[in-house]
């Protein structure tokens, strides 16, 4: 483990238990497509994207929705500050576990 | 002694850290090669390594076997996530990633030195660099990918 860049700081937003997966799956990662996030995560698309919803009003992810070759895609990044959030989210959980 | 809501709180806390883990794993899983790719890529390394160290000049054809793998590789990133370029873990460079790699050169180096003639031999080469090249990149695979879960997870930058 090495030592998180992000002070350790508990985000009521992302710590619900969908949210964080979300962040968890998107964190190792530039971009990922929404079929793909969703088949990871095993949830149906009505609940990802009502949670990718909030984290997006809260600037925490990006969403790019665009058409390659007559096929819609749409493409989901943690923003900076997402990013930000969810180690130092991490960090936090962490602090907790070892207190 | 810690009150009963620390301790609940402690392992609410655990149990959210593992799903993290859990959840970082896979994706990195997901958006990394499929394992098939990863063994036809060292069996035709292997295979040609072997075969134009033994035959050299009428041998130089099979590295023709690489393209199917270039072109199941292209098949294969379609739709895929896009891993972080910049993995800022220390352990990549320091553990066992780089210790895995020069080994990786090591042993390649050390089979240049085996000079197989026969049918036999050619086959016995083919086979322990399969084996020990496998061997090899999975350990350098597992290592990476693990970088990538807690890059992932510590770097917010």
């Amino acid at each position: 483990m090495t030592k998180p860049t992000s002070k350790a700081q508990f985000d009521v937003l992302i710590h619900a238990p969908l949210r964080l997966r979300i962040c968890a799956s998107l964190a190792p990662v530039d971009w990922a497509e929404f079929a793909h996030l969703k088949q990871n995560l095993g949830v149906a698309d009505s609940v990802l994207s009502k949670h990718l919803k909030q984290l997006s009003d809260a600037g925490y992810v990006d969403i790019e929705r665009f058409t390659k070759l007559g096929r819609s895609h749409v493409r989901i990044s943690l923003t900076t500050a997402g990013r930000r959030a969810y180690v130092g989210h991490v960090a936090a959980l962490r602090e907790i576990t070892a207190n | 002694m810690d009150s009963p809501e620390v301790r609940r709180d402690q392992k609410r806390a655990a149990k959210l850290l593992q799903s993290v883990a859990h959840d970082s794993r896979q994706m990195v899983k997901a958006s990394g090669n499929p394992r098939g790719l990863l063994t036809s890529i060292v069996a035709v390394s292997a295979v040609v390594f072997t075969l134009c160290q033994a035959y050299p000049p009428r041998a130089y054809w099979l590295v023709m076997l690489y393209l199917p793998l270039i072109l199941w590789y292209a098949v294969a990133q379609r739709g895929r996530a896009k891993p972080r370029s910049l993995i800022n873990s220390p352990k990549l460079l320091t553990g066992a990633y780089a210790r895995y790699f020069l080994l990786c050169i090591l042993l390649i180096n050390c089979l240049r030195f085996w000079e197989a003639t026969l049918v036999g031999e050619v086959l016995a080469k083919i086979l322990v660099t399969f084996i020990s090249a496998m061997f090899l990149v999975t350990k350098m695979q597992t290592a990476y990918n693990r970088a990538r879960v807690e890059d992932g997870n510590d770097q917010a930058n």
